[in-house]
């Protein structure tokens, strides 16, 4: 009796996934085609006895524009737009061109928030798995995103990077400081709070911790932290300098910029403190590693050519060699997921602006535009680049996607910088 | 590959060729002329007070003649000391050029009347944080302000300056002097700025 | 190439030396003599103020001493500066005449295409004043996978982390194109492959094979290191040893000397 329960359980999912196959497979066209996907505002009729139906003004900001937001954005969906003053049903929803219909039902249970979200294909039928998500008002947001990323798996297969967060460098409460935000700009905390300089975040690649770097002792230190600003360790190397750290991938190792006698060079440490190892060893300075996706290759910056180039060299510090040709100061690379873009800081006639370099071809080409735009870090889907710019006159933190197109503007107060993407998708 | 690769070779021996004749002719003009002057210009009674001093470390034998054993009253406060002998000159900041981290005839004569007080004070330390100016990027900047810190650091421990009592710290351009986008501030900006820290 | 340059800066640093060297003895000179002034002062009169000027010179002599070789340091340090300028220019130049040759081989391609497609037309049609020279015997019409496609596709694989691929891909790339200028590079990304997998023994073999068939290659001391290191972890130690000793001997100027030059020091073997 058990055993067949538990084949049972397991055999539901797989028919529901069954089911979302079929329902792609109506119009084939439709998986590289843009979805519509029509999302009325939240019910105002009650359901389910005992629970309260929210006010529709409590959810919009912290629920329900963050959800439709995510799904604008997903690459997959586009929002069908619906008459105001009619009921959503599937005809109506069908006549806008819908292929999906989300229907969400929110109440209020004590000070939770209980929310049902159902999906319906044009045929009526339910493709998302029954399930109801609680959570306080704060956490509405979350909630939100979880939903849109389910959404997104359900229909394209993909998982979504709306529960992604990215780690910046903050002087808003008058000192810079490590913060947080969601991909989408919302939900910004302060991680650190040393009142000195504390910057360059870097998230390990299970999104649980960074390392960053801050004067906490007078010198510069690489310090190790946890998502909700605990479990804070300083890694010590006896060397100066220790900037721009940055977790392996694939082990335990952190790559970041070491110096003795002036000569700032790559190192590797591991993420408790020992095993240093030096990688480069020229008399020029090297700054600025990161880690290839694979873990295999590490690329950085040198001013070995008397201006400052990107380089890449396989993990042991073998096989040195130059990427960059073109901009007489270039700086901040980083890799796309997939190993095969490096995005960089380059300098064309003056300006910083983001280069990306394709390292199968060797091809490269610029993205962004006005002002200066500095420090990119890739999404874990590859798809956005976050950044810094001073367009505005300050420095702030922009989201645009790879191709440059979508600029979004993701802070405001006092000046952000040094954005870095978490690694893991959901 | 291969071939480009000696072809390079080659021509960089020409080119360096060509920079080496220069480079020595204008060395030998510059040297005996430029630091020398510059330091007796701004501090005249520190030298010579300091020099007394370094001939003690060296000559054992006139430790006890010193004619002019000097009882200059400092500031005990830390603030106010740096204040003290900033304004005075005593103690001066090397000042660099743009992405550069080699000391111009200016730098080196700031360091050398640095040397010259801390010869003569040896109970104090001396912190060297190295700065740049906004424009490059952060990370490379702050690679760029270690080594300013440390030519500084270099240049005074050449001059007898125990390398015990030298520290670098580099801010790239994370803490500036001066605000503004223009050549003023840039090269405000552009320094190793030298600390007096606590007593030994 | 870069380590090549090092002798330089150190025949740099001795020219750049030769002002100052003399400069320096003749103040050592002056400062013995003045010693000895000095000291005969003091035996016959205690002349005070003699004392006090001829000490004072001893100072100032002193202290130029000091700042000519803190001068002989920073100039040293501009002379650096200007190498690495020097240097980047000719990469840059080198980076120009790379891209120009590889747009050139791909012009002569789309010729020879042309060439290729012109050539069955000609027999058929009396009016052919214009002859096309066949380049040689024409090969297929329609070529098969341009080599350097394939070269690509296995070192995407390689980024993926799909090292499997990644090796057969760079393989065939090898068997396609062995004379090819990326065919050292291949049999490297082959050996540097295995080396990822932790399959140390068949990454031995391969980067050996790189040594061999490429003695010249830009990639023979990062393939012999990493044959050594392929040694190491799998606690051959000895022959890990020689491997390193032998770099740090054959490519002494190689940034992978000094890689090999840290890894002995960790195993408590010290070199010179």
């Amino acid at each position: 009796m058990k055993k067949i329960l538990a084949v049972l359980s397991f055999a539901l999912p797989a028919l529901l996934s069954a089911q979302t196959d079929v329902t792609v497979t109506i119009d084939p066209s439709q998986a590289s085609q843009i979805v519509r996907i029509a999302v009325p505002f939240p019910d105002s009729v009650p359901k389910t006895a005992g629970a309260t139906v929210a006010a529709s003004e409590e959810i919009r900001e912290p629920f329900f524009a963050p959800l439709t937001r995510d799904l604008a954005y997903s690459d997959a969906f586009a929002i069908a737009p619906l008459p105001p003053g009619i009921a959503p049903t599937i005809e109506v929803a069908k006549r806008a061109g819908a292929h999906y219909l989300l229907k969400i039902n929110v109440f209020r249970e004590g000070p939770d928030y209980l929310v049902d979200p159902e999906l319906l294909d044009m045929t009526g039928a339910s493709v998302l798995k029954p399930q109801r998500y609680r959570s306080p008002r704060a956490a509405l947001t979350r909630t939100a995103h979880t939903i849109a990323n389910n959404i997104l798996r359900i229909v394209r297969g993909t998982p979504g990077i709306f529960m992604t967060r990215i780690a910046f460098a903050s002087n808003r409460t008058g000192n810079w400081e490590i913060w947080l935000m969601d991909w989408d700009g919302a939900n910004q905390t302060q991680i650190t709070n040393h009142g000195v300089i504390s910057i360059l975040p870097s998230w390990a690649p299970d999104n649980e911790r960074m390392v960053y770097t801050s004067w906490l002792k007078g010198t510069s230190d690489m310090w190790i932290i946890n998502r909700r600003g605990g479990g804070r360790i300083r890694l010590h190397t006896g060397l100066n300098l220790n900037t721009s750290a940055t977790f392996s991938p694939v082990n335990n190792d952190i790559a970041f910029v070491g110096s003795t006698n002036g000569n700032p060079d790559i190192y590797l440490i591991n993420d408790a403190g020992g095993n240093i190892r030096r990688l480069t060893s020229t008399g020029s300075i090297e700054s600025t590693p990161e880690w290839s996706p694979n873990g295999r290759q590490i690329s950085f910056t040198s001013g070995r050519s008397g201006t400052p180039q990107i380089y890449v060299m396989d993990a042991e510090g073998t096989n040195v060699r130059r990427i960059s040709f073109e901009g007489d100061w270039n700086d901040d690379a980083t890799w796309s997921p997939d190993g095969e873009r490096i995005a960089y800081t380059s300098r064309v006639r003056g300006r910083f602006q983001i280069r990306i370099h394709n390292t199968v071809t060797g091809e490269t080409r610029i993205v962004a535009g006005e002002g200066s735009n500095e420090q990119p870090s890739w999404s874990p889907d590859g798809r956005w680049i976050t950044f810094q710019s001073n367009r505005g006159g300050k420095w702030q933190i922009y989201r645009m996607r790879a191709d440059g197109t979508d600029l979004l503007p993701l802070t405001s107060q006092g000046e952000n910088k040094e954005p870095d993407w978490s690694k893991k998708l959901e | 590959m291969k071939n480009t690769m000696m072809k390079s070779f080659t021509v960089g021996l020409i080119l360096i060729a060509m920079a080496l004749i220069p480079a020595c002719r204008s060395s030998r003009k510059a040297k005996p002329t430029t630091p020398t002057t510059t330091v007796t210009e701004t501090v005249p009674d520190v030298s010579a007070t300091a020099a007394t001093e370094t001939v003690v470390d060296t000559q054992t034998d006139f430790v006890r003649e010193d004619p002019r054993p000097t009882t200059e009253e400092l500031p005990t406060d830390l603030d106010a000391l740096n204040r003290y002998v900033q304004e005075r000159g005593h103690v001066r900041d090397a000042f660099f050029g743009y992405d550069e981290s080699a000391l111009s005839a200016d730098a080196q004569a700031a360091l050398t009347s640095s040397a010259n007080w801390l010869r003569s004070n040896p109970q104090y330390n001396l912190l060297i944080e190295g700065h740049t100016d906004e424009r490059g990027t952060e990370q490379y900047n702050l690679a760029l302000g270690d080594r300013r810190a440390n030519t500084a650091r270099q240049f005074l421990t050449a001059l007898g300056i125990d390398g015990n009592r030298l520290r670098t710290v580099s801010y790239g351009e994370e803490r500036p002097f001066a605000t503004g986008s223009n050549e003023s501030a840039w090269s405000q900006n552009r320094r190793a700025h030298l600390v007096i820290v606590g007593t030994r | 190439m870069r380590s090549r340059f090092l002798p330089l800066v150190t025949l740099f640093a001795l020219l750049g030396g030769c002002a100052s060297t003399g400069d320096v003895a003749r103040l050592q000179n002056q400062v013995a003599e003045l010693q000895e002034e000095l000291a005969g002062l003091k035996r016959t009169t205690a002349a005070k103020e003699e004392v006090q000027n001829v000490n004072q010179r001893i100072a100032e002599q002193t202290e130029q001493l000091l700042r000519s070789s803190a001068t002989l340091v920073s100039k040293v340090d501009q002379m650096e500066e200007r190498i690495q300028n020097t240097q980047g220019t000719i990469e840059q130049t080198n980076y120009r005449i790379d891209r120009m040759a590889q747009q050139m081989t791909q012009f002569q391609r789309d010729l020879e295409l042309l060439g290729a497609r012109v050539q069955p037309a000609a027999p058929g049609s009396p009016s052919s004043e214009i002859t096309v020279p066949a380049p040689g015997p024409v090969v297929s019409a329609v070529p098969s996978e341009n080599p350097v496609d394939v070269y690509q596709a296995a070192y995407r694989d390689y980024q993926r982390g799909n090292f499997d691929l990644a090796i057969s891909g760079f393989r065939d790339f090898i068997t396609q194109s062995p004379n090819s200028d990326l065919a050292d590079n291949a049999a490297y990304w082959i050996g540097e492959s295995l080396f990822s997998q932790q399959k140390y023994p068949e990454a031995i073999a391969q980067f050996d094979s790189v040594v061999t068939q490429y003695p010249r290659s830009d990639k023979v001391p990062g393939a012999l290191l990493k044959k050594g290191f392929s040694y190491l972890n799998i606690n051959e130690r000895a022959q890990g040893i020689v491997q390193l000793q032998y770099v740090v001997h054959e490519h002494p100027n190689a940034p992978e000397a000094a890689l090999a030059r840290q890894r002995l020091r960790q195993l408590g073997i010290e070199t010179r």
